[in-house]
């Protein structure tokens, strides 16, 4: 049984599913994966400096469809530890070796991959999946190569570089409504995939009652689509709401706002005006102070009519304003004071339409790790900092604050700051009219992801700090130490959500790594822990 | 020279016992059915199609995510100025487009009908090719019965998708289970509906011996009819007639409707309204129709048809004024009618008095009017002045406040017989019987109120030609725009027919007035006639973006693919 639920409960504080009246529900699912294989390898150590390493697997699966359960994975690698050589006389290099391996891997899709699916339930039964008897496993060619050296006795590097390519990428993909069915797991792309990893250990202060050691630690990886064996989809992001355009599964390399198209992560969504640079080019000249649009106190490109500034809406009555589809150079209308969508001009393709654009990418640009280890007499202080930068999160959660009217940003309240010239009406956030409908509802724009609520998510946490002291023997006994212990202490970053460590599992990708949308997760938790522990 | 035939002898023996293994690899998934095991047994597979009418309602009526929403908006049935469901970028006068590129705010409206229902015919049609195979339930009269249901269900899915969208694949009992077929036009779909209801009808008609024949069990169709062969041959002819007419994007095509057949089917149609028994725990349900009691943002009904009964004046006064000027500075459309679908009173705190949505809220009870004059407070000034009203529709509001029982559980009409009969008319009117259209224009316009049914209340037409006006002189009902469009006029017989059938249909079945009003050719000018194949469906069949297009005014846009025509002048 995976679950079961009920609601309202007979008894006050008795907290068990058999005290409770409505509503009862009971899931369950049983999985039996079957996996066979054989392995066989080879080492050689030639002279405790030319090291090579074989093996050859061949494994079979039950996940995959019959003729595709069996397939053969294999690695070779080597290491050459150049400072065991007699001529090796580098100053300040006290230990050098140079590692490389080539291997192959395979990954297996989720249990019910394979299989036709309906779901079954009170109101009848659905079908779901189109099954693949074909479907065999993604391989993984993975290329490694690195240098671990150690520089005067102390500072140990280890650097390492690793090129990967997946081809047979098993991926959810849409299909045509009359196969019934509405997706299927195919092998349908091959990804590339390109890593840099960096790992430094320095012992600063070594001394018989006070070592100090730090390791620091940098990666940054990079996935691409190079190659897809059927046309480009979009996907949703694992939620039913506001998402289901948030990925494009897409091998095309150009570029789309700075983000090659085929990159893993890209959020796709509609972008605000922000400045007038980012106007069509025969709109620019209408842009800046005194002219029909200008930048409002938020910072969104407005229409304000010339003569007019955004702080005019109360004042001048101008709210309620609205400049027609045939005098606007998108054939829409464009509302007072209000954001503006790009969206196509008159007669371009696909005019009246938010323009579907890559806002950002959920993957980080790179991230970094810092271990500090302080031991003095008998105190050791332990702390760990890391940090991911560069990715991108859709703050949905700002959305529904924006739909429910409780969002903290468009507080106008007494005490915000607010004034009748900054005051803005409803529409500005939450829904505008029905002239200004398409592509947007306001910055609330139906939650899905647009230039206001997609942000830097960025962020260095203090994620570890424990201080320990180590008493020793009690009264002849035991091995006593006091630690206190806390973690998630400190978040630094811009992010305006609760916390930047948010994901939603499921979608297809079924990564909350990758569908990076906060949609009120529970933070994570810092917690403070006070221990005492001893060995006997 | 030995050592290696030992060598190869393992190794192939090793090769022999891993392919041996193949077999200890075959899993079966315990958690879903696959095709097969679905439809493996008699019983089986006659449980699951059994099940599948549920799946097309849910389909058509499941949920408010689907093109009902702004269809409504479209053809003037309902005004909201909310986001939700698209219907506020749906709202006439506006320049809209059926969105269709990828991420539009649309995009779950857009697909839910035409995704569900092509689920809907594969199933019916994988149902019928294992009937075609050999299957059998155990008695030809079993078979029979299964057989007529599949092919209703493909006729309805194919032509609801045929109806609203430009293009579907047609598959059938041929058609592989991995072929996902090529895209059609909208008329071969229809055809292809109109030919498997025929062969539902042919099924039924077929009869057979044994047991389990007709009637289709309850849970098939939920509802309060027991559907034996004849009676679920009136529905079947009821849905073709509806579907024959209504696919007709324009009034050229309206009118190239085949209405002999329409009336043919409608006179061996459905003898009373067709009526489902919902339910909100195992379905059917009706989901926009739980909406249209919703007071303020999410309902309003526009003056443009319903103002057709005002008979004090207010609806000239306010046709008289441009679009633009009408319902400015948050003044409400406020009527007087003889109609007795609507509150009665001259005033509308009269109004209020005679009709309030809490005399109808008792189970299972026929509301008095079809309208209400919502009560003070309750009124909304939010999106185009054109939209506003004092008026909600609260016709089916027993149903949605207490069912026959609870709340939306219970019988509701879903194909009322006035929709029938009018269908009919519309044939007959077409055929120069105006007699005969009068009649039948007639039934619902002169019915009185009673406890079981209601109806206008109006004087009957008595002179039966296309160029007299409707009785009642300066009271007469409808009253209509006449050119130059800004002054109104004593309706003749066809619009009587029109107004009668927008008052017995509204908020009846799936999106009434916007398939009546583009063949009649009363829709705004502008307004999209239907919605391209979504493109979901598209890019899953590979379609370079470049030749994803949507429909209305536009760049990029369908060509031909708004009205052109407004019989009414808006």
């Amino acid at each position: 049984m995976d679950g079961a639920s009920g609601q309202q409960f007979v008894v006050e504080d008795v907290y068990t599913l058999s005290n409770t009246s409505t509503n009862f529900a009971v899931s369950s699912s049983f999985s039996s994966v079957r996996t066979m294989g054989m392995l066989t390898g080879v080492n050689l150590d030639y002279k405790d400096r030319y090291i090579f390493d074989a093996t050859f697997r061949y494994d079979g699966s039950s996940l995959f469809g019959a003729g595709n359960r069996w397939a053969p994975f294999g690695r070779l690698s080597a290491v050459w530890i150049a400072s065991e050589e007699p001529f090796w006389n580098v100053p300040g290099i006290n230990e050098f070796r140079i590692r490389a391996s080539r291997g192959t891997a395979g990954n297996t899709p989720n249990f019910s991959a394979q299989y036709e699916t309906y779901s079954c339930a009170a109101t009848g039964c659905s079908l779901g999946q189109a099954g693949n008897s074909k479907l065999k496993p993604e391989t993984t060619t993975e290329t490694e190569v690195g240098v671990d050296f150690t520089v005067l006795d102390r500072v140990g590097v280890e650097v390492t570089r690793v090129e990967s390519q997946t081809v047979d990428q098993i991926l959810q993909v849409p299909t045509p409504s009359s196969l019934g069915f509405s997706t299927q797991w195919r092998n349908a792309g091959t990804l590339h995939s390109r890593t840099l990893e960096v790992a430094m250990n320095l012992p600063v202060v070594t001394t018989a009652s006070l070592q100090w050691d730090v390791r620091a630690s940098y990666d940054r990886s990079l996935s691409r689509i190079s190659k897809l064996n059927m046309p480009e989809y979009f996907t949703n992001a694992g939620l039913g709401a506001g998402n289901g355009s948030f990925f494009l599964i897409s091998s095309r390399t150009e570029d789309d706002h700075g983000f090659p198209i085929n990159q893993i992560g890209n959020i796709w969504g509609r972008a605000f005006y922000r400045s007038c640079k980012q106007l069509p080019s025969s709109v620019r000249a209408s842009c800046g102070a005194g002219k029909d649009y200008q930048l409002d106190d938020r910072g969104f490109v407005v229409w304000t009519g010339a003569g007019n500034t955004p702080m005019d809406g109360i004042t001048k009555n101008l709210w309620q304003t609205k400049l027609p589809a045939a005098q606007s150079p998108w054939n829409y209308p464009l509302s007072f004071g209000h954001p503006i969508v790009d969206r196509p001009l008159r007669g371009e393709r696909g005019e009246g339409v938010g323009r579907l654009q890559v806002l950002g990418n959920t993957l980080p640009d790179f991230r970094m790790g810092l271990t500090n280890t302080v031991t003095w007499k008998k105190f050791t202080l332990y702390a760990l900092l890391d940090g991911t930068f560069g990715h991108d999160i859709n703050n949905q959660a700002e959305g529904w604050g924006i739909f429910d009217f409780n969002a903290r940003s468009m507080d106008q309240g007494r005490g915000t700051g607010t004034t009748v010239e900054t005051a803005k009406p409803v529409g500005y956030s939450w829904r505008a009219g029905g002239s200004e409908g398409a592509g947007s509802g306001g910055l609330y724009d139906i939650l899905g992801p647009n230039t206001y609520n997609v942000e830097d998510g960025s962020y260095v946490k203090l994620r570890e700090f424990n201080l320990s002291y180590r008493l020793g023997p009690i009264a002849g006994n035991g091995d006593w130490t006091l630690a206190l212990l806390g973690r998630n202490l400190l978040t630094w970053t811009k992010y305006t959500g609760l916390d930047p460590e948010v994901g939603v599992s499921g979608g297809p990708s079924g990564s909350g790594f990758v569908n990076q949308i906060d949609a009120f997760a529970f933070p994570t938790l810092r917690t403070f822990t006070f221990a005492i522990s001893t060995r006997f | 020279m030995i050592r290696n035939l030992i060598r190869g002898v393992v190794l192939a023996a090793t090769v022999v016992a891993l392919g041996a293994c193949e077999d200890t690899l075959v899993v079966q998934n315990p958690n879903s059915g696959d095709t097969d095991r679905v439809l493996g047994t008699p019983a089986d597979a006659e449980n699951l199609l059994g099940s599948y009418y549920k799946r097309w309602s849910s389909g058509v009526y499941g949920s408010t995510t689907n093109l009902e929403g702004m269809a409504n908006e479209m053809s003037f049935m309902n005004y909201s100025s909310l986001a939700n469901n698209c219907q506020n970028n749906h709202t006439p006068y506006t320049g809209y487009t059926n969105f269709n590129s990828p991420g539009n705010t649309c995009q779950g409206e857009q697909f839910r009908l035409y995704s569900i229902l092509g689920e809907v015919n594969r199933v019916a049609s994988s149902f019928l090719g294992k009937l075609d195979g050999g299957l059998s339930l155990g008695t030809p009269a079993r078979d029979n019965r299964a057989r007529a249901f599949a092919e209703f269900l493909s006729g309805i899915s194919l032509g609801y998708v045929a109806m609203m969208h430009d293009s579907a694949a047609v598959v059938s009992a041929a058609t592989a289970t991995a072929d996902i077929g090529t895209l059609v036009n909208y008329t071969v779909v229809m055809d292809s509906a109109l030919a498997a209801l025929q062969r539902a009808i042919n099924a039924t008609n077929a009869g057979g011996v044994g047991a389990n024949g007709f009637p289709l069990p309850a849970n098939w169709i939920p509802s309060p009819t027991s559907f034996t062969g004849p009676e679920f041959v009136r529905l079947v002819r009821s849905y073709r007639a509806r579907l024959r007419a209504n696919v007709a994007r324009t009034p050229a095509e309206r009118a190239a409707v085949d209405w002999a057949a329409v009336i043919a089917d409608a006179q061996n149609g459905i003898t009373a309204t067709h009526q489902i028994t919902t339910s909100t725990t195992v379905g059917p349900g009706n989901s926009w129709r739980a909406q249209y009691y919703q007071f303020g943002l999410w309902h309003q009904m526009p003056p443009f048809f319903m103002g057709m009964a005002d008979t004090s004046g207010t609806y000239a006064a306010w046709i008289a004024q441009p679009v633009s000027d009408r319902g400015a500075n948050s003044s409400a459309f406020f009527m007087a009618t003889p109609d007795q679908r609507f509150p009665q009173g001259t005033t509308r705190a009269a109004q209020q008095a005679d009709f309030a949505v809490s005399q109808c809220t008792a189970a299972s009870t026929i509301c008095k009017r079809y309208f209400v004059n919502r009560p003070a407070g309750g009124d909304q000034f939010t999106g185009a002045g054109w939209g506003l009203s004092n008026y909600d529709f609260a016709r089916f509001h027993s149903w949605n406040t207490s069912g026959d029982a609870t709340q939306r559980n219970g019988a509701t009409p879903f194909f009322v017989k006035a929709e029938l009969d009018l269908l009919q008319a519309e044939g007959l009117y077409r055929q120069g019987l105006f007699a005969a259209a009068g009649a039948l224009v007639n039934s619902s316009r002169t019915a009185a109120f009673t406890t079981v049914a209601n109806g206008g209340g109006l004087p009957p037409i008595t002179v039966f030609d296309a160029t007299t006006s409707v009785p009642g002189g300066n009271a007469c009902v409808p009253k209509v725009p006449v050119a130059p469009f800004n002054v109104v006029a004593c309706g003749k017989l066809w619009d009587a027919l029109k107004y009668e059938k927008r008052m017995e249909t509204a908020y009846t079945s799936y999106a009434p007035w916007y398939l009546d009003g583009r063949g009649w050719g009363d829709m705004s000018l502008g307004t999209p006639l239907y919605w391209a194949t979504p493109f979901q469906d598209l890019q899953a069949r590979g379609r370079s973006t470049a030749l994803i297009y949507g429909t209305g005014v536009g760049a990029g846009n369908a060509p031909n693919s708004i009205s052109t025509t407004s019989a009414y002048g808006w």
